[in-house]
Order: structure tokens, then C-alpha cells, then sequence
């Protein structure tokens, strides 16, 4: 008997998801899908658009993470053209990217999930709740985040959807005042990006000790490394058994040999999976998680002994959906080492920052990039004048929608329909959803109540129930 | 705001089409006097319009009949909008309803259509009037001085008899014309007078680099090799139509109409063959070097009476229609600086555009390419034409409906001269063409062709000057690049855009005018998607 | 006596507007300490409250579930925000109304059916005024927090609201130089891309570079913080009187200003006139049909 159906308020892929649940013969849950129900169109929307605007245009798929497809655009242009820009613009674009990589971890693990677990009985859970009962919090995660956005503001022209990536490099370069206030800026951040992360790693210690084996099932992993090194700007893509042995590695301009989409029933996502081991085994998971588990080294002496750390809590690979918020707090302090070392760099300031570009290559240009939640790839065919002719995005949340799909089943997997729907089983959903941030995550908070919505199909596909009121 | 309709019969061209009744229904309940007349120009008409005027406070009157292009070019029937002035309406507010030309005259065998089209017409006008803002008059004492461009024998002709009614005149040309003239036997007495004039001065080797001002007030610069020097004249006398050259120079300061050669052209060859559309700017109308020296001696006195005409008034009164701006929304952005052909605009340093009331000549141009719409024309505001846009939607017919934008320099008249076109083949064109009056192709604003689509028009078609013959110098390139640039914008949007067609014309083209026409309708049918149409 | 209350709603847009939100940091206290926040994409029922004081509104309408929940939050508003370009002006995702709805669909899924429980894509996106009336407009991509917070606290305390109308050349710091010669020539004899230029002069006016700048076509009040960076306005605040549609106006002033030939053929007349504004533009789509699928 359906029951009342609440509006899902699971955000974000380019919006608004929910769960549904599949029954067998037998009325048991057999499948579990986290869907998509936004949809705007990015990959027609592009077509006839001047391939130079790309950067501007798809920031616009994402307001929290704009800069990593600000990135993502403009190196895929450099491809195109076959450009090398100068290296301070290369200096000044990782710059920008872990400024919002920044801001935007700090946002999730305060904001967003954090109310899950920080907050503690009596206070709501969610942000409110943490401004209430632990203002000290709040602070933090404001000041991180001012302290992002002020770089990107400082260093690509405006903190929402920033500008100054240009094919060639930058549009504008720093000037000594600029640099003097963000290394303020960045040092300021160390104290409470420490702190967060010496939180994270409680957390975690805790959830998992709350949630014994919850949502460990081996995966793949998948990221952009520099060698052996976490490199969020640029690097090659990497792919790792579920044991942690080297599977595939190649440059982001041949993703098409080694990612391929299916389309899903009841989403308007697509879902990559790896060519080599086919759709139904194809999958694979990025973010934080991933990249902690692959790389050798972080990016300053801080950042490696957390993930020294973290490896002796965990072992290697760590496949634990619930340690995600541990590695996004190690990464948080790494973009902050990273930041300093290139601020201290003094070719920060050089003027020499961009090189011409000249139109005319037909061809394709592709590139990919790490986003605060995964690899992101983008790829642009385009014509002689310069107009897109196709396009290719390949967003970082929608590499996970497996492994969503993997953490929200291993719940319910069996159950009753009832059970299934149950608040407890819910919540638990909720845990793994959220531990992955897709996106502006479905870690919106509400007193009490389900973001999510949970509908239950029978075998012949109609619903039987929805869940979304606690 | 009482509003006064005034229906000319046109002598009965007019009621032999239209029925007159029907067309004034409507507009009817609104106005305070309804009267028709066999011919408004009969006598007495302008009398009793006044007197209406006096009696019943009226505020905004509408003539139905003539085409406003009558007016303008006959001074006897401009009298009678003067002297409806004189009794109290603002000249803004006196507006002309053309059924005659573009309607009784355009749709002969259509007396339906041509009915409904009247009453659509009359509507606009009647809007028109009532929503215009009063224009402020400026009056200044003429000057009596006369420039003359080019020292031909007519021309020192006209300059003896200003200098004999006591005007001072500057005699430039582009070589030694004056030397030249006085050689001439014949008029060596009339050379010798005007050469020795105190009163004239005389300028070789001359070109005109700047020029501002109107009719009782200019100031010419000339160039010569005794330096550059700024003359304050009241009026402008061009020797011949055929000097290109000065011709050219004129046009990048004033309003000035040139045909298919680049002669300057007259306000009306038969019966205003002196005067241009500018007020204060006259030409011998003498085409040939050769002419016969009676021939070239009238034409003087023509010239020569019809700037005395004007100068002699102790005050001349004008209308200035010149662009205003909206400083709560101008920026400062300079697009209009660029766009003006005049040179009209300029940013202040208060950081708002500012208008040259001397060089404003009231194209409206700058007025569609301010790109925050901070600006707007009293002779063609933008609330006007988009209303007439959206009214003229609802006129009903059957079959496709085609709305015309003409500007005053050759789209309207070149539609007022299809009813000869029509009278010649004995056939109208269809009564479901609409015609919108704007000043300048520059004053024509993509949204008013974007919302006549959308408002359910089946096709647009824009009348143009013919490349080079804009009298505001270049409002026809402007116009195209627009036109052409929007056939982007309304393929995008998946419309046919050989709906919107372009007509290159000259104002005395009735025959293509009809044509037009006809072409549009014969092809419009088997277009494509894209009737606009409500989203 | 109790605060006023407020609720925030995301649509279908990006979220950008509630970051920007977000951005007022210690402001965003003060701003809750004015207002009782019942119910946003952070804290709250899913459904928003029947009656609520003041509601933000950000994104665009794209789909079934964006009106449902937008006549939602009109039913309950005394005051309704919209914030941001996607709600005021319908937004970049307006682009999508180029094509037809089967035609995106299949670009990103190819031939794939779609699940009915899906909310059902509406024939085009539309702005939030075409449903409802809107009491304040925040336009911008996303709007600077001030303006955001401006409008927020102007709502609450029921205060009036302008937003500044003038065009972006008020506000941008460069130099006009040939612009303000009269001439008839172009300013430039080609359209360039930014990337295009051997250099970009920093001080000087980007049209006058031969860069197509949307800035004399739009609203100023976001600082001018594209062009201070040397990157043209891309009109993310749109006009600033809205029955002139952007795009046209862009023709009708670069008409004088810029070669059109160029400008037809060497850049994106449409995805630069048009970007945020095509919902609201006197044909705010290419294809006549309602209710998500094409005729």
C-alpha cells in the first residue's frame, strides 16, 4: 500500500535526487537506485556556442564547484589549440582551483554532512543546528570558507562563477599586494584546517565503530595524479583494482577507450562505467576516498602524516564509505600546503601570464581535472571557426552513482518492503549518500525528517511505496 | 485630453472608397469634436478648426486625409496645421491620418479593407496624438545672412538681390568662382555689384569642414588658404544641385536629400523646386550648365524669394525634435557618440550623453542603439510605435497580414506615390498592408519587427533608401546591418526569416512600391513556419 | 514578539544564488538572527511552510517539480524574492530552449525511455514570473552576496527596493577613447576573441579592442568584476528595462559599433545575447510547444 509521498530534497547532480528501491518475485529488496531527477541539458545547450566560452558557460552546471569546470573548460581549449601557457598561469590556475576546493570541503564537512554527527542530541541536525550548538564550529567553517572564496575572488575575478582562466592562459596576472594578502589568507587557514581534520578522524572513528562494516564493499578507484602525487590541476588518469593493484592509466585525452555511459532508467544521469569490465562491472568510484587511497605522497609534511595516519587507522585501500569524511579533511590541509608553496613561488606575481591563441583548428580538445568530489572531463569537438560541434561532460558526481547505489542497497538488500522504509534504514541511506557529497549533497538537513525519498518498486516496476516522512 | 477628428473628403476621392462613418466609429466615443469636410483646405475649414480648438479646450487633433508628406511639402497646406497651432495645440499633437494616398487611393476595389484599414489609420493617429509629448518651440531672430556654396552666375544673381533687400552673404567656392563669374560678360554690372558689396564676402578655394545650427541660426566653417574661419549665417544657399561636392559636405552636418546621382534633391520639383527638407538650406533648382540664361535668372529669384520668405520673419519659431536622455539610466557607454552620422553626441563630463540641439537633426538612430534604452525621440517615441505595432496586429483580415515600416525619406512617399501606380494599372494592392511612419530606417528598432512577428504579423517589410540617398547620411546602412544581423536572431528562433524583406527605394518609386507589395504577398504563403504568433 | 520568517527554495538552477548566500559568512549570522531561516535547502520540512513571511526563490522553472514547489512558495510568501539571473530572467539554462526538448534529451541519453516518475521537463524553461508575481528581483550569475542580503533585509523589514539602472560602463573603470570620437568607421575592423589579442590592453574599453562586451546591453550593481579581470561582460544581470530584450539591443547598438559580418560569423550572436535572458526575450524559444515534449 503506498503511503504518503514528501518531496525529495536529495540535491544535486545538476539538482534533485532520490532513491528507489526495486522488489523481486518474493516482495524483497533486489536492486537500489540513486536517481537523478534534474535535468538542464548542458550537452545540447554547448552546441553552437564559441568553444573559448566554455569556461564561462558550463562553471554555470555547478554553484559550489564552478571553478573546477572553469578549469576543466579552459584546459580542454589548450588542448584544442595545442597551447602551453605560461608558467605562472599555470601557477595561478591551481591557485584558484584549491581556493574553491577549499571552500567547498570545508562547506560539506561543516555544513552539509557535518550535522549528521557534530551537532549531538538536542540540536537540530543540521546547519542551524551547528551554528547553535557549537558555534565554535561555525566559525571555522566560515572563516575557511571566506578564506576560499577570497582567493578565488582575488585570483579569477568574482567568487561565483569565476573568469580569469582563458584559453592561454590568464586574463589577468597578481600584483604584490594581491599575493601578501592571501598568503595572510592561506596561513590563516592552517589552525582550522588541522583542527577539521583531527575532528574528521574522530568522526570517523566513531562512525565506523557505530556502523561496523557499513558500505565497505571492495571498489575500484579511479583519480588524476602527478606521478605518485596528489595533484588536483592536472596530472594522468589512474585506475586501481578494488585490491589496490595498478589497472589503467592514460591521459585524460583518451577517456573514451577506458569510460563509457549508460543511460539509466529512472534518472537523468548517465552512469560511466569502465569499458574493460563492462557496465554491469564496470564500476568505479572518485573523490577523496579514491584519492587518498592512490596517491604516495600529499603535498607538504602536514598533509603526509595525516595520511600516514589515516593509513595506520585503515590500511590501504580504505573501500569504507564513512572514511570519506577523513580523506576530504586531509585534503582540505593539503590544498592548504599546496596554496602556501605556490604563493611563496615568485613567479606568483610574474605578468607574463597568458600567450595568444588563434582560432582556426578543427578537432577536439579534451581535459580532466579533480573536483572537490571527483574527476571531472571534459570534451569539446569543435569546427574550424571555433564552435562546439559536440560535446562531452563528464561530471564528478556521476562517477559514483554506482557506488551510491552500492551503499543505499547493501542497507535494504533483502528486506520488506517495511523494513526497507523504515527510519533507521533510512538514515543509514542518508549516511552513505552524504559521506559521498554528491554534489550540493542531499545532506540538507531537516528536523527530523527524511531528505530523501525512498520509493519502492515491484517487479513489474509500479510503485508499491514511498517514503519520505518520518 | 480632448481630442479633435477632422475627416477630409479629399473632394470625394476619399467617401468614394472608404466609409467614413465606419472608419471614425471607434475612435469616435473618445474624441471631443467629430466634424468631416468636403476638403479641409476648402476656406474657413482652418477657421472653424480653430474655433473648436478655442471652444472645446482641445488638446490633441487628428487630419484624416492627406498624407502628413502633404503637409510638409505644401506651404499652403501647412498653413493649416499653423494656424491650428496658433489656436492652441501643441504642433506635436497635430497629426495626419493618411486615407487618402496609402488608403482610399492604395485599395480602390477593397472599399471593405480599405474601410478597416482607415479606422486602424485614424486609431494610430489618434493615439498618437494623445500620447505625444508637448514639444517646446524655441524662437530666435533670424540672422539675415546667406551662405552661398559654389559662385555660379545664379548664384551671384541670388546674391544681388539678398544684398539689395539688405541681408550680408558669403559667396565660397571650391575654386576661383568668383574671379571666374566676373569674367563673364553678361553679368559683369550684377558680378561687379555683388564683388564690391560691403556686405559680401568672398572665400576661394573653399571646402565646408563643420556646420551646426537651422533655419535663422547657423554656423558654416569653411576651410580656404587663408585659414579656417566660422560663419554665423540664418540661411544656406547651394548653387547648383549637381555640386556633388559640396552636396557631400553638407550631408555630413544636415539633413539632405539626394537622389540617384548624388544631386540634392528638392523638397517638390514642381512646386517647391527651391527648397530642401531642410528649412533653412535652399538650392537653385538648375540642373544644367547650360541652361538658358532666363532659365538660370528665375530659378534665382526662386531661390533667392524663397530664403527671404523665411528670413524676413521677425521671429521663427522652432520644434526642435531632439533626442532625449535618461540619465537614471545612461552609463556613459558612448554607443550613441558613435552611432550619431552628426556628431550630435558627446559624453559630458558628468559622464552622461549629451545632445547638440544644433546638430540633433531627429533621426532617432541614436535612440535604437542606446543599448540600456536611455533615450527617446519626441517625433517617434518608443511607447507610440510599439503601440501602433501591436494595434495595427488587430486589424482584422482574411488571409496574410503585412505591416510596412517607411521612413519620411523615401518609404513613405514612395507609398504615397503607389496610389498613382494603382490608378495607372486600375488594380489595388491588398488593404491587409499596414503602414508605420518612422522618421529614419535608423529609428527602426529590432523589437518593433520581433514583436510584429509575434504580435501575428505574416510578414514585415522594411522600406530603405537607396544606398547613399539617406537624407540623415547613413540611418539606411545602420538600419540594414540591424535587419541583417536580426535574420540571426529570428532563424534561431526557428522563424522563416525571408518573412522580413528589405526594399531598397526612392521616394518618387510608386510603381515599385506596388510591386513590393505584391511580390510579398504572392510569396509569403508558401513559407515556412514562423507565423509568430502567442507563446 | 516572534521574528519574521524565512524560507529559501532552489529550483532548477545551479545553486550558485544560495552560495552567494552563503558568502555574507558572519553576515549570514546576523541575517538569521533577524529572521526565523524555517525551511531551505539546509534545514527544514521537504514541503515549505503554508505561511512564511519572506521567501527567496533561485532557478529557473525546468520541470514539473520547479512549479510545483514555485506555486508553493508564492502561496505561502507575503514576499516573494527571486534571486538571481535563472528566477528573473529564466537564465543560462534558457539555452536549452533553443531545441526541442527531444532533441536535448537525446543528446545527453540518446534514444533511452525515461522512467514516468521522473518529474516531467517542461517545453521550455521559463522564469519565475511567467507563474507568479514577484515582489523583489535580484538579477545576476550569480548576484553579489550584497546584493542577495540587500534585498533580504529590505524584504524583512519591509523597506522598498531599486536596483541601480544604469548600464555597466557606469560602473566598469575602463577608458573609453575611440568610442567617444565622432566617426562612422567601426572601432574595430574585426570581432576578436579575448584570446585572440596579441595584448590586451588593461586600461582600455574591451569593445574598442574588437571584444564583443554585453556591458553598454546590461544592468550595472555587480561591481564590474568581469571586466576589471580583463574579460568582457557576458550580461549575467541582464537589461535593465525588460521589454528590450538583450539580444536585440546588442544588434541594434553593435550595429555601428562592430562589423555585423563579423559579428554573424565569427562569433555567437545568440549564445552571447541571449545567454541568461532567452526565457524572457520576445521569442523565449525556437519551438511552439508546451508540456515537455515537441510537436
Amino acid at each position: 500500500m503506498p503511503e504518503t509521498v514528501t518531496l525529495p530534497a536529495v540535491k544535486r547532480i545538476e539538482g534533485h535526487g532520490r532513491v528507489s528501491l526495486h522488489l523481486d518475485e518474493s516482495g524483497r529488496v533486489a536492486d537500489a537506485h540513486f536517481d537523478v531527477v534534474e535535468f538542464r541539458g548542458f550537452e545540447k545547450m554547448l552546441q553552437g556556442r564559441m568553444v573559448w566560452e566554455m569556461p564561462l558557460i558550463t562553471s554555470r552546471i555547478c554553484g559550489v564547484c564552478p571553478v573546477s569546470h572553469h578549469l576543466a573548460a579552459v584546459r580542454a581549449v589548450d588542448n584544442l589549440y595545442g597551447v602551453e601557457i605560461p608558467r605562472a598561469a599555470a601557477l595561478l590556475r591551481e591557485l584558484l582551483h584549491l581556493g574553491g576546493f577549499s571552500q567547498d570541503h570545508a562547506l560539506h564537512f561543516f555544513f552539509l554532512a557535518g550535522p549528521d554527527f557534530l551537532t549531538g542530541e538536542g540540536a537540530s541536525r543540521d546547519l542551524l543546528g551547528v551554528i547553535e550548538a557549537r558555534p565554535d564550529l561555525a566559525r571555522r567553517a566560515i572563516a575557511l570558507r571566506r578564506a576560499g572564496q577570497r582567493i578565488v575572488e582575488i585570483v579569477g575575478g568574482r567568487k561565483s562563477h569565476p573568469v580569469a582562466a582563458i584559453p592561454g592562459g590568464m586574463s589577468k596576472g597578481l600584483v604584490a599586494e594581491q599575493r601578501l594578502e592571501m598568503l595572510s589568507l592561506v596561513r590563516g587557514m592552517v589552525d582550522d584546517a588541522m583542527f577539521a581534520a583531527e575532528l574528521a578522524s574522530e568522526t570517523t572513528a566513531r562512525l565506523l565503530a557505530e556502523h561496523p562494516g557499513y558500505a565497505s564493499q571492495p571498489t575500484y578507484n579511479m583519480a588524476q595524479l602527478r606521478g605518485e602525487n596528489f595533484a588536483l590541476y592536472d596530472g594522468r588518469i589512474r585506475v586501481v583494482t578494488p585490491e589496490g593493484a595498478p589497472f589503467a592509466e592514460f591521459d585524460a585525452t583518451e577517456y573514451a577507450s577506458h569510460i563509457a555511459e549508460k543511460t539509466l532508467d529512472g534518472s537523468y544521469a548517465n552512469s560511466p562505467y569502465l569499458v574493460a569490465l563492462g557496465p554491469d562491472a564496470g564500476g568505479y568510484r572518485v573523490g577523496p576516498l579514491a584519492r587518498v587511497n592512490m596517491v604516495e605522497y600529499m603535498t607538504g609534511p602536514r598533509s603526509d602524516e595525516l595520511l600516514d595516519g589515516f593509513r595506520r587507522a585503515y590500511g590501504r585501500p580504505v573501500h569504507s564509505v564513512l572514511a570519506f569524511h577523513h580523506a576530504r579533511m586531509i585534503e582540505l590541509v593539503a590544498s592548504i600546503e599546496r596554496m602556501l608553496a605556490i604563493l611563496e613561488d615568485d613567479e606568483v606575481v610574474s605578468d607574463n601570464v597568458r600567450v595568444r591563441v588563434d582560432r582556426g583548428v578543427e578537432g577536439s580538445g579534451i581535459a580532466a581535472i579533480e573536483a572537490p568530489r571527483g574527476t571531472l572531463i571534459h570534451h569539446y569537438d569543435v569546427d574550424m571557426v571555433g564552435r562546439v560541434t559536440k560535446a562531452n561532460l563528464i561530471v564528478a558526481t556521476t562517477h559514483n552513482v554506482g557506488s551510491l547505489d552500492n551503499a543505499v542497497l547493501e542497507v535494504v538488500r533483502g528486506l520488506e518492503r517495511d523494513d526497507a522504509v523504515t527510519e533507521s534504514s533510512v538514515r543509514q541511506m542518508e549516511l552513505g549518500i552524504r559521506a559521498h557529497d554528491p554534489c550540493l549533497s542531499c545532506a540538507t538537513h531537516e528536523i527530523g525528517r527524511m531528505p530523501i525519498v525512498v520509493t519502492v518498486h515491484d517487479v513489474q516496476g509500479n510503485v508499491v511505496a514511498e517514503r519520505g516522512v518520518c | 485630453m480632448p481630442l479633435g477628428i477632422y475627416v477630409s473628403r479629399c473632394g470625394g476621392r476619399v467617401d468614394a472608397v472608404v466609409d467614413i462613418d465606419q472608419a471614425i466609429a471607434g475612435v469616435s466615443k473618445r474624441a471631443a469634436v467629430v466634424r468631416v469636410f468636403d476638403d479641409v483646405f476648402d476656406t474657413g475649414v482652418a477657421e472653424r478648426i480653430a474655433r473648436d480648438v478655442t471652444d472645446c479646450e482641445l488638446d490633441a487633433v487628428v487630419l484624416a486625409g492627406h498624407s502628413v508628406e502633404h503637409y510638409s511639402k505644401s506651404l499652403s497646406a501647412n498653413h493649416l496645421r499653423e494656424k491650428i497651432a496658433e489656436a492652441g495645440v501643441n504642433p506635436n499633437r497635430i497629426v495626419a491620418a493618411n486615407i487618402l494616398e496609402q488608403c482610399a487611393l492604395a485599395h480602390p476595389d477593397d472599399p471593405a479593407g480599405a474601410t478597416t484599414k482607415a479606422s486602424a489609420i485614424i486609431d494610430v493617429a489618434a493615439k498618437r496624438a494623445e500620447m505625444a509629448e508637448a514639444l517646446e518651440g524655441t524662437s530666435i531672430e533670424p540672422r539675415c545672412a546667406v551662405m552661398i556654396l559654389g559662385v555660379t552666375a545664379e548664384a551671384v544673381v541670388a546674391a544681388q538681390r539678398l544684398l539689395r533687400l539688405g541681408y550680408s552673404v558669403v559667396l565660397a567656392d571650391r575654386e576661383d568662382g568668383c574671379e571666374r563669374t566676373g569674367r563673364a560678360q553678361s553679368m559683369h554690372a550684377t558680378a561687379s555689384y555683388v564683388m564690391g558689396h560691403p556686405a559680401a564676402e568672398l572665400v576661394d578655394s573653399a571646402r565646408l569642414v563643420d556646420g551646426d545650427g537651422y533655419l535663422g541660426d547657423y554656423h558654416i566653417t569653411l576651410d580656404s588658404p587663408e585659414g579656417r574661419s566660422t560663419y554665423r549665417v540664418g540661411g544656406i544657399l547651394l548653387a547648383r544641385p549637381d555640386h556633388t561636392e559640396w552636396v557631400d559636405e553638407l550631408r555630413h552636418h544636415f539633413r539632405v536629400d539626394v537622389d540617384d546621382e548624388g544631386f540634392a534633391r528638392s523638397l517638390d520639383p514642381s512646386m517647391h523646386p527651391a527648397e530642401t527638407v531642410d528649412e533653412g538650406i535652399m538650392v537653385v533648382p538648375v540642373r544644367r550648365a547650360d541652361a538658358l540664361e532666363r532659365d538660370k535668372v528665375a530659378a534665382a529669384d526662386a531661390a533667392a524669394m524663397a530664403l527671404v520668405l523665411r528670413l524676413s520673419q521677425s521671429t521663427v519659431t522652432h520644434y526642435r525634435d531632439t533626442s532625449a536622455v535618461d540619465e537614471s539610466l545612461c552609463g556613459g557607454c558612448a554607443t550613441c557618440v558613435r552611432t550619431c552620422a552628426f556628431g550630435a553626441c558627446s559624453i559630458g563630463a558628468d559622464g552622461f550623453s549629451h545632445v547638440d540641439e544644433r546638430r540633433c537633426v531627429g533621426c532617432g538612430k541614436c535612440v535604437v542603439s542606446c543599448p540600456v534604452g536611455a533615450r527617446d525621440i519626441v517625433n517617434s517615441p518608443h511607447d507610440y510605435l510599439l503601440d501602433a505595432v501591436r494595434s495595427l496586429a488587430e486589424v482584422p483580415a482574411e488571409g496574410d497580414k503585412v505591416i510596412g515600416f517607411l521612413c519620411g525619406g523615401c518609404g513613405y512617399p514612395a507609398a504615397d506615390h503607389g496610389a498613382s501606380e494603382v490608378a495607372n494599372r486600375g488594380r489595388g494592392y491588398p488593404a491587409s498592408f499596414l503602414p508605420v511612419r518612422i522618421p529614419c530606417g535608423g529609428r527602426l528598432d529590432t523589437l518593433y519587427v520581433l514583436e510584429a512577428f509575434k504580435a501575428g504579423f505574416d510578414a514585415v517589410c522594411v522600406y530603405r533608401c537607396r544606398e547613399g540617398h539617406c537624407h540623415n547620411l547613413v540611418g539606411n546602412l545602420d538600419m540594414d546591418r540591424r535587419i541583417n544581423l536580426l535574420r540571426t536572431v529570428l532563424r534561431s528562433r526557428n522563424l522563416d526569416d525571408a518573412r522580413l524583406r528589405i526594399v531598397d527605394i526612392s521616394p518618387f518609386e510608386g510603381e515599385r512600391f506596388v510591386e513590393s507589395v505584391e511580390e510579398v504577398y504572392a510569396t509569403v504563403g508558401a513559407l515556412a513556419n514562423g507565423k509568430g504568433g502567442p507563446l | 514578539m516572534s521574528k519574521p520568517t524565512l524560507a529559501t527554495v532552489a529550483l532548477g538552477g545551479c545553486e550558485g544564488c544560495h552560495v552567494s548566500l552563503l558568502d555574507s559568512d558572519e553576515g549570514l549570522l546576523d541575517l538569521l538572527a533577524a529572521a526565523d531561516l524555517v525551511h531551505s535547502p539546509f534545514n527544514g520540512d521537504e514541503e515549505i511552510p503554508s505561511r512564511v513571511d519572506v521567501v527567496m526563490v533561485e532557478g529557473a522553472i525546468t520541470n514539473s517539480e520547479d512549479l510545483r514547489r514555485l506555486m508553493a512558495a508564492r502561496a505561502a510568501a507575503t514576499t516573494l524574492v527571486a534571486v538571481g539571473s535563472c528566477a528573473v530572467l529564466g537564465g543560462i539554462g534558457g539555452l536549452r530552449n533553443l531545441n526541442r526538448v527531444s532533441e536535448v534529451t537525446a543528446e545527453a541519453f540518446g534514444d533511452a525511455e525515461k522512467s514516468e516518475l521522473l518529474p516531467t521537463l517542461q517545453g521550455r524553461v521559463r522564469a519565475v514570473s511567467d507563474f507568479v508575481d514577484v515582489d523583489i528581483s535580484v538579477p545576476g550569475c550569480a548576484p553579489e552576496t550584497s546584493l542577495i542580503v540587500d534585498a533580504l533585509v529590505a524584504a524583512i523589514s519591509g523597506d522598498a527596493h531599486e536596483l541601480p539602472r544604469r548600464n555597466l560602463c557606469d560602473e566598469c573603470p575602463r577608458e573609453k577613447r575611440t568610442l567617444l570620437e565622432h566617426s562612422s568607421e567601426f572601432v574595430s575592423d574585426n570581432v576578436y576573441a579575448l584570446m585572440e589579442l596579441d595584448v590586451i590592453d588593461e586600461k582600455q574599453c574591451l569593445l574598442e579592442q574588437g571584444v564583443i562586451c554585453m556591458g553598454p546591453m546590461t544592468r550595472e550593481g555587480c561591481g564590474a568584476k568581469c571586466t576589471v579581470m580583463n574579460v568582457p561582460c557576458r550580461g549575467c544581470m541582464g537589461p535593465s528595462r525588460l521589454e528590450f530584450e538583450q539580444g536585440g539591443k546588442m544588434v541594434d547598438a553593435l550595429a555601428a559599433v562592430l562589423p555585423a559580418g563579423a559579428i554573424m560569423y565569427m562569433d555567437d550572436l545568440i549564445g552571447t545575447g541571449y545567454r541568461f535572458s532567452m526565457p524572457v526575450s520576445v521569442f523565449p524559444a525556437a519551438y511552439d510547444h508546451e508540456g515537455g515534449d515537441d510537436a
